[in-house]
Protein backbone atom coordinates (compact mmCIF):
# COMPACT_ATOMS: atom_id res chain seq x y z
CA UNK A 1 0.00 0.00 0.00
CA UNK A 2 1.40 3.23 -0.60
CA UNK A 3 1.69 4.93 2.33
CA UNK A 4 2.08 8.68 1.74
CA UNK A 5 -1.34 8.31 -0.13
CA UNK A 6 -2.83 6.84 2.73
CA UNK A 7 -1.38 9.23 5.18
CA UNK A 8 -2.87 12.40 2.64
CA UNK A 9 -6.17 10.21 2.55
CA UNK A 10 -6.62 9.82 6.12
CA UNK A 11 -5.40 13.57 6.58
CA UNK A 12 -8.40 14.62 4.89
CA UNK A 13 -10.75 11.97 6.26
CA UNK A 14 -9.98 13.41 9.61
CA UNK A 15 -10.77 17.34 8.67
CA UNK A 16 -13.90 16.03 6.63
CA UNK A 17 -15.50 14.20 9.42
CA UNK A 18 -13.85 16.23 12.30
CA UNK A 19 -12.41 12.91 13.76
CA UNK A 20 -8.54 12.68 14.32
CA UNK A 21 -9.21 8.93 15.78
CA UNK A 22 -10.26 7.49 11.93
CA UNK A 23 -8.13 4.38 11.46
CA UNK A 24 -9.01 3.96 7.50
CA UNK A 25 -9.49 0.82 6.48
CA UNK A 26 -10.16 -0.86 2.95
CA UNK A 27 -13.62 -2.38 3.77
CA UNK A 28 -14.71 0.84 5.45
CA UNK A 29 -17.68 2.46 4.57
CA UNK A 30 -20.23 5.08 5.87
CA UNK A 31 -21.57 2.08 7.86
CA UNK A 32 -18.47 2.57 9.86
CA UNK A 33 -18.29 6.42 10.16
CA UNK A 34 -21.42 8.19 12.02
CA UNK A 35 -20.72 11.45 10.30
CA UNK A 36 -20.19 10.32 6.27
CA UNK A 37 -23.40 11.12 4.91
CA UNK A 38 -24.40 12.76 1.72
CA UNK A 39 -23.41 16.44 2.35
CA UNK A 40 -19.48 14.76 3.68
CA UNK A 41 -19.52 12.51 0.98
CA UNK A 42 -19.34 15.96 -1.81
CA UNK A 43 -16.74 17.33 0.94
CA UNK A 44 -14.89 14.26 0.88
CA UNK A 45 -15.04 13.50 -2.78
CA UNK A 46 -13.79 17.36 -3.56
CA UNK A 47 -11.00 17.06 -1.11
CA UNK A 48 -9.66 14.24 -2.44
CA UNK A 49 -10.07 15.74 -6.09
CA UNK A 50 -7.92 18.66 -4.54
CA UNK A 51 -5.36 16.78 -2.71
CA UNK A 52 -4.20 14.11 -5.37
CA UNK A 53 -5.01 16.62 -8.62
CA UNK A 54 -7.47 14.66 -10.45
CA UNK A 55 -11.31 14.67 -11.17
CA UNK A 56 -13.15 11.26 -10.54
CA UNK A 57 -15.24 10.51 -13.68
CA UNK A 58 -18.95 9.91 -13.57
CA UNK A 59 -17.92 5.80 -13.90
CA UNK A 60 -16.43 5.92 -10.40
CA UNK A 61 -19.18 7.05 -8.42
CA UNK A 62 -20.81 3.90 -7.92
CA UNK A 63 -16.93 2.75 -6.08
CA UNK A 64 -16.60 5.81 -4.00
CA UNK A 65 -18.60 4.38 -0.80
CA UNK A 66 -15.92 2.08 0.13
CA UNK A 67 -12.44 3.65 1.44
CA UNK A 68 -10.45 0.29 -0.82
CA UNK A 69 -12.19 1.26 -3.42
CA UNK A 70 -11.20 4.76 -2.78
CA UNK A 71 -7.42 3.99 -2.26
CA UNK A 72 -7.32 1.78 -5.63
CA UNK A 73 -8.36 4.62 -7.67
CA UNK A 74 -6.23 7.53 -6.35
CA UNK A 75 -3.33 4.67 -6.55
CA UNK A 76 -4.35 4.16 -10.61
CA UNK A 77 -4.40 8.05 -11.26
CA UNK A 78 -1.01 8.54 -8.97
CA UNK A 79 0.74 5.67 -11.12
CA UNK B 1 -40.52 -5.92 -2.11
CA UNK B 2 -39.78 -3.08 -0.35
CA UNK B 3 -37.17 -5.05 1.91
CA UNK B 4 -35.56 -6.29 -1.40
CA UNK B 5 -35.96 -3.24 -2.95
CA UNK B 6 -34.21 -1.16 -0.04
CA UNK B 7 -31.13 -3.74 0.50
CA UNK B 8 -30.36 -3.56 -3.17
CA UNK B 9 -30.00 0.14 -1.90
CA UNK B 10 -28.07 -0.44 0.81
CA UNK B 11 -25.42 -2.81 0.19
CA UNK B 12 -24.28 -0.98 -2.94
CA UNK B 13 -24.32 2.53 -0.72
CA UNK B 14 -24.75 2.08 2.83
CA UNK B 15 -25.02 5.75 3.38
CA UNK B 16 -28.50 5.59 2.26
CA UNK B 17 -29.67 3.41 5.10
CA UNK B 18 -28.81 6.37 7.46
CA UNK B 19 -30.74 8.67 5.85
CA UNK B 20 -33.61 6.63 4.05
CA UNK B 21 -33.87 4.90 7.69
CA UNK B 22 -34.44 8.31 9.85
CA UNK B 23 -36.61 8.87 6.99
CA UNK B 24 -39.16 6.22 7.64
CA UNK B 25 -38.72 6.71 11.43
CA UNK B 26 -39.77 10.55 11.35
CA UNK B 27 -42.59 9.68 8.47
CA UNK B 28 -43.54 5.89 8.91
CA UNK B 29 -46.28 7.14 6.28
CA UNK B 30 -43.48 7.38 3.41
CA UNK B 31 -42.15 3.68 4.29
CA UNK B 32 -45.96 2.95 3.65
CA UNK B 33 -46.72 4.88 0.24
CA UNK B 34 -43.57 3.36 -0.91
CA UNK B 35 -44.64 -0.18 -0.37
CA UNK B 36 -47.64 0.69 -2.48
CA UNK B 37 -45.76 2.43 -5.17
CA UNK B 38 -43.43 -0.65 -5.41
CA UNK B 39 -46.40 -2.99 -5.66
CA UNK B 40 -48.69 -1.15 -7.49
CA UNK B 41 -46.01 -0.64 -10.60
CA UNK B 42 -44.78 -4.03 -10.52
CA UNK B 43 -45.94 -4.64 -13.85
CA UNK B 44 -43.89 -2.11 -14.89
CA UNK B 45 -40.72 -3.10 -12.87
CA UNK B 46 -41.09 -6.58 -14.24
CA UNK B 47 -40.48 -5.70 -17.95
CA UNK B 48 -37.28 -6.48 -19.87
CA UNK B 49 -36.26 -2.90 -19.90
CA UNK B 50 -36.20 -2.58 -16.25
CA UNK B 51 -35.54 -6.02 -15.24
CA UNK B 52 -37.61 -6.41 -12.22
CA UNK B 53 -36.89 -4.81 -8.17
CA UNK B 54 -33.25 -4.91 -8.77
CA UNK B 55 -33.11 -2.85 -11.59
CA UNK B 56 -35.00 -0.12 -10.13
CA UNK B 57 -32.62 0.00 -7.46
CA UNK B 58 -29.80 0.22 -10.05
CA UNK B 59 -31.92 3.11 -11.93
CA UNK B 60 -32.48 5.04 -8.44
CA UNK B 61 -28.75 4.46 -7.51
CA UNK B 62 -27.48 5.50 -10.74
CA UNK B 63 -29.49 8.82 -10.41
CA UNK B 64 -27.70 9.17 -7.09
CA UNK B 65 -24.24 8.97 -8.99
CA UNK B 66 -24.65 11.22 -11.47
CA UNK B 67 -26.16 13.84 -8.71
CA UNK B 68 -23.46 13.47 -6.59
CA UNK B 69 -21.53 13.87 -9.83
CA UNK B 70 -22.71 16.85 -10.65
CA UNK B 71 -22.81 18.23 -7.06
CA UNK B 72 -19.30 17.66 -7.19
CA UNK B 73 -18.86 19.74 -10.87
CA UNK B 74 -20.93 22.54 -9.24
CA UNK B 75 -19.01 23.00 -5.73
CA UNK B 76 -16.11 23.48 -8.39
CA UNK B 77 -17.76 25.65 -10.72
CA UNK B 78 -20.71 26.89 -9.24
CA UNK B 79 -22.16 26.16 -12.92
CA UNK B 80 -24.43 23.24 -13.77
CA UNK B 81 -23.15 20.98 -16.37
CA UNK B 82 -25.11 21.79 -19.25
CA UNK B 83 -26.64 25.12 -20.77
CA UNK B 84 -27.84 24.15 -23.84
CA UNK B 85 -31.55 22.57 -23.70
CA UNK B 86 -31.04 21.21 -27.29
CA UNK B 87 -27.56 19.32 -25.60
CA UNK B 88 -29.85 17.39 -23.08
CA UNK B 89 -32.74 16.62 -25.76
CA UNK B 90 -30.08 15.14 -27.80
CA UNK B 91 -28.42 13.34 -25.09
CA UNK B 92 -31.15 12.45 -22.42
CA UNK B 93 -34.66 12.92 -23.61
CA UNK B 94 -34.50 11.58 -26.85
CA UNK B 95 -31.98 8.36 -25.45
CA UNK B 96 -34.25 5.42 -24.01
CA UNK B 97 -30.74 4.11 -22.42
CA UNK B 98 -30.44 7.37 -20.45
CA UNK B 99 -33.62 8.33 -19.94
CA UNK B 100 -35.52 4.99 -18.70
CA UNK B 101 -33.06 5.12 -15.79
CA UNK B 102 -33.69 8.41 -15.07
CA UNK B 103 -37.54 8.73 -15.33
CA UNK B 104 -37.50 5.70 -12.93
CA UNK B 105 -34.93 6.81 -10.18
CA UNK B 106 -36.46 10.08 -10.12
CA UNK B 107 -40.08 8.53 -9.70
CA UNK B 108 -38.79 6.29 -6.42
CA UNK B 109 -37.36 9.55 -5.08
CA UNK B 110 -40.68 10.66 -4.73
CA UNK B 111 -40.70 8.56 -1.95
CA UNK B 112 -37.31 8.29 -0.58
CA UNK B 113 -36.49 11.95 -0.16
CA UNK B 114 -37.98 13.96 2.20
CA UNK B 115 -38.27 16.71 0.29
CA UNK B 116 -39.60 15.34 -2.50
CA UNK B 117 -42.04 13.74 -0.50
CA UNK B 118 -43.25 16.66 0.92
CA UNK B 119 -43.68 18.06 -2.54
CA UNK B 120 -45.90 14.85 -3.92
CA UNK B 121 -47.99 15.62 -0.94
CA UNK B 122 -48.22 19.38 -1.52
CA UNK B 123 -48.92 18.42 -4.96
CA UNK B 124 -52.28 15.95 -4.15
CA UNK B 125 -53.09 19.27 -1.90
CA UNK B 126 -53.30 21.37 -4.86
CA UNK B 127 -55.23 19.30 -7.09
CA UNK B 128 -57.53 17.59 -4.13
CA UNK B 129 -58.46 21.32 -4.20
CA UNK B 130 -59.64 21.67 -7.82
CA UNK B 131 -62.96 20.96 -9.60
CA UNK B 132 -63.33 17.26 -10.73
CA UNK B 133 -64.23 17.98 -14.30
CA UNK B 134 -62.79 20.71 -16.68
CA UNK B 135 -59.44 20.60 -19.10
CA UNK B 136 -56.39 19.83 -17.50
CA UNK B 137 -52.75 20.04 -18.48
CA UNK B 138 -49.74 17.74 -17.26
CA UNK B 139 -46.46 19.06 -18.48
CA UNK B 140 -43.53 16.78 -18.01
CA UNK B 141 -44.87 13.73 -17.39
CA UNK B 142 -41.72 11.55 -16.59
CA UNK B 143 -43.03 7.89 -14.99
CA UNK B 144 -46.77 9.36 -14.85
CA UNK B 145 -47.15 9.28 -11.07
CA UNK B 146 -48.55 13.20 -11.06
CA UNK B 147 -50.36 12.11 -13.90
CA UNK B 148 -51.89 9.22 -12.30
CA UNK B 149 -52.81 11.90 -9.20
CA UNK B 150 -54.65 13.48 -11.66
CA UNK B 151 -56.52 10.67 -13.53
CA UNK B 152 -57.88 9.55 -9.88
CA UNK B 153 -59.32 12.95 -9.07
CA UNK B 154 -61.52 13.48 -12.21
CA UNK B 155 -64.62 12.71 -13.25
CA UNK B 156 -66.19 11.49 -16.27
CA UNK B 157 -66.86 14.89 -17.82
CA UNK B 158 -62.87 15.78 -17.29
CA UNK B 159 -59.96 15.88 -20.11
CA UNK B 160 -56.44 15.83 -19.19
CA UNK B 161 -53.15 16.10 -21.94
CA UNK B 162 -50.23 15.06 -20.88
CA UNK B 163 -47.37 16.71 -22.60
CA UNK B 164 -43.96 15.64 -22.62
CA UNK B 165 -40.67 16.28 -24.69
CA UNK B 166 -39.68 12.77 -24.32
CA UNK B 167 -40.43 9.83 -26.15
CA UNK B 168 -39.61 7.87 -23.22
CA UNK B 169 -41.51 9.10 -21.05
CA UNK B 170 -44.62 9.65 -22.67
CA UNK B 171 -44.35 5.79 -23.50
CA UNK B 172 -43.62 4.78 -19.88
CA UNK B 173 -46.33 7.62 -18.69
CA UNK B 174 -49.09 6.12 -21.05
CA UNK B 175 -47.96 2.87 -20.10
CA UNK B 176 -48.58 3.03 -16.42
CA UNK B 177 -51.63 5.06 -16.91
CA UNK B 178 -53.21 2.42 -18.90
CA UNK B 179 -52.82 -0.22 -16.65
CA UNK B 180 -54.00 1.41 -13.30
CA UNK B 181 -56.41 4.11 -14.69
CA UNK B 182 -57.44 2.31 -17.58
CA UNK B 183 -61.27 3.67 -18.31
CA UNK B 184 -59.76 7.35 -17.26
CA UNK B 185 -57.23 6.99 -20.50
CA UNK B 186 -60.35 7.64 -22.47
CA UNK B 187 -60.18 11.09 -21.27
CA UNK B 188 -56.19 11.32 -21.61
CA UNK B 189 -54.27 12.77 -24.57
CA UNK B 190 -50.63 11.61 -24.62
CA UNK B 191 -48.72 14.20 -26.44
CA UNK B 192 -44.60 14.10 -27.50
CA UNK B 193 -43.76 17.82 -27.96
CA UNK B 194 -42.32 20.84 -26.28
CA UNK B 195 -44.81 22.83 -23.75
CA UNK B 196 -43.15 25.98 -25.91
CA UNK B 197 -44.90 24.60 -29.00
CA UNK B 198 -47.81 22.70 -27.37
CA UNK B 199 -51.51 25.13 -28.86
CA UNK B 200 -54.71 24.36 -27.67
CA UNK B 201 -58.15 24.72 -29.16
CA UNK B 202 -59.28 26.04 -25.55
CA UNK B 203 -57.44 26.98 -22.59
CA UNK B 204 -56.58 24.96 -19.49
CA UNK B 205 -58.48 24.83 -15.92
CA UNK B 206 -55.56 23.44 -14.20
CA UNK B 207 -51.83 23.08 -15.22
CA UNK B 208 -49.85 21.05 -13.40
CA UNK B 209 -45.99 21.71 -14.06
CA UNK B 210 -43.48 20.03 -12.24
CA UNK B 211 -39.75 20.22 -12.12
CA UNK B 212 -39.40 21.41 -16.25
CA UNK B 213 -38.33 25.30 -15.41
CA UNK B 214 -35.14 24.33 -14.75
CA UNK B 215 -34.40 22.23 -17.40
CA UNK B 216 -35.18 25.11 -20.23
CA UNK B 217 -33.11 28.07 -21.43
CA UNK B 218 -35.63 30.18 -20.74
CA UNK B 219 -37.99 30.33 -17.89
CA UNK B 220 -39.82 33.14 -18.32
CA UNK B 221 -40.98 32.03 -21.90
CA UNK B 222 -42.42 28.93 -20.83
CA UNK B 223 -44.21 31.11 -18.09
CA UNK B 224 -45.47 32.89 -21.00
CA UNK B 225 -46.55 30.36 -22.93
CA UNK B 226 -48.52 28.62 -19.93
CA UNK B 227 -50.25 32.10 -19.18
CA UNK B 228 -51.87 32.01 -23.00
CA UNK B 229 -53.29 28.02 -21.77
CA UNK B 230 -54.80 28.91 -18.69
CA UNK B 231 -58.08 29.81 -18.42
CA UNK B 232 -58.41 33.47 -16.35
CA UNK B 233 -59.91 31.70 -13.55
CA UNK B 234 -56.93 28.32 -13.30
CA UNK B 235 -54.79 27.60 -11.39
CA UNK B 236 -51.21 26.37 -12.08
CA UNK B 237 -48.96 24.15 -9.89
CA UNK B 238 -45.79 24.61 -10.66
CA UNK B 239 -42.23 23.42 -9.14
CA UNK B 240 -38.94 24.05 -9.70
CA UNK B 241 -35.50 24.18 -7.51
CA UNK B 242 -32.41 26.60 -6.60
CA UNK B 243 -29.13 24.66 -6.21
CA UNK B 244 -30.03 21.56 -7.68
CA UNK B 245 -27.40 20.44 -10.17
CA UNK B 246 -28.03 17.21 -12.28
CA UNK B 247 -27.35 15.91 -15.84
CA UNK B 248 -30.21 17.71 -17.82
CA UNK B 249 -29.95 21.15 -15.72
CA UNK B 250 -29.82 23.76 -17.56
CA UNK B 251 -31.30 26.78 -15.70
CA UNK B 252 -29.97 28.09 -12.33
CA UNK B 253 -31.91 29.72 -9.78
CA UNK B 254 -29.80 30.92 -7.15
CA UNK B 255 -32.84 31.76 -4.60
CA UNK B 256 -35.98 31.06 -4.01
CA UNK B 257 -36.41 34.70 -4.11
CA UNK B 258 -35.39 34.30 -8.40
CA UNK B 259 -37.91 32.12 -8.50
CA UNK B 260 -40.46 33.92 -6.96
CA UNK B 261 -39.42 37.73 -8.91
CA UNK B 262 -39.85 35.45 -12.30
CA UNK B 263 -43.40 33.76 -11.35
CA UNK B 264 -44.13 38.09 -10.54
CA UNK B 265 -42.80 38.79 -13.60
CA UNK B 266 -44.56 36.36 -15.77
CA UNK B 267 -47.99 37.76 -14.39
CA UNK B 268 -49.22 35.00 -11.65
CA UNK B 269 -50.03 35.56 -8.19
CA UNK B 270 -49.00 33.18 -5.07
CA UNK B 271 -51.43 31.28 -3.32
CA UNK B 272 -49.49 29.19 -1.48
CA UNK B 273 -46.07 27.69 -1.47
CA UNK B 274 -44.00 25.06 -0.34
CA UNK B 275 -39.76 25.51 0.56
CA UNK B 276 -38.41 22.40 0.65
CA UNK B 277 -34.58 21.89 1.25
CA UNK B 278 -33.22 18.98 0.46
CA UNK B 279 -31.24 18.48 3.91
CA UNK B 280 -32.25 18.77 6.98
CA UNK B 281 -30.29 22.44 7.71
CA UNK B 282 -31.56 25.57 8.67
CA UNK B 283 -32.59 27.36 5.18
CA UNK B 284 -29.72 29.81 5.98
CA UNK B 285 -27.10 26.76 6.55
CA UNK B 286 -28.92 25.64 3.03
CA UNK B 287 -28.51 29.01 0.76
CA UNK B 288 -25.10 29.80 2.23
CA UNK B 289 -23.40 26.60 1.11
CA UNK B 290 -26.10 26.80 -2.36
CA UNK B 291 -27.59 23.07 -1.35
CA UNK B 292 -30.24 22.09 -3.13
CA UNK B 293 -34.04 23.64 -2.64
CA UNK B 294 -36.83 22.32 -3.62
CA UNK B 295 -39.88 24.92 -4.30
CA UNK B 296 -43.44 24.02 -5.32
CA UNK B 297 -46.62 27.13 -5.39
CA UNK B 298 -49.71 27.04 -6.63
CA UNK B 299 -50.65 29.96 -8.64
CA UNK B 300 -53.59 32.20 -10.28
CA UNK B 301 -53.10 34.76 -12.82
CA UNK B 302 -52.46 37.81 -11.38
Amino acid sequence: MNMNMETRLTHIFHEVFDRSDIVLKREMTADDIAQWDSLTHIRLIVAIEQEFNFHFSLAHYPQLHNVGAIMDIITDKMA
Amino acid sequence: MIDTFLSHIYARNPGQQKKIGAFFARVPEARTALGNFLTAYNFLWETPEIGGIAGLAAAYLHVLDEMAYCRVQFTRTGRYPCTSQNAVKEQIYLNSQQMLPHILGLAVSHYLWPAQYQLLEFYKQCVNAQNTSGRFLEVGSGLGIFASILANHITAKATIDIVDISPVSIAFAQKLLLATNGPATQQMRFIESDIACHAAAEPYDFIGMGEVLEHVESPSQILKTLHGLLADDGFLYLSTCANCPAIDHVYLFHTIEDIRSLIHDSGFRILRELIAPSENKPLEYIEKNKLDILYATLLEKA
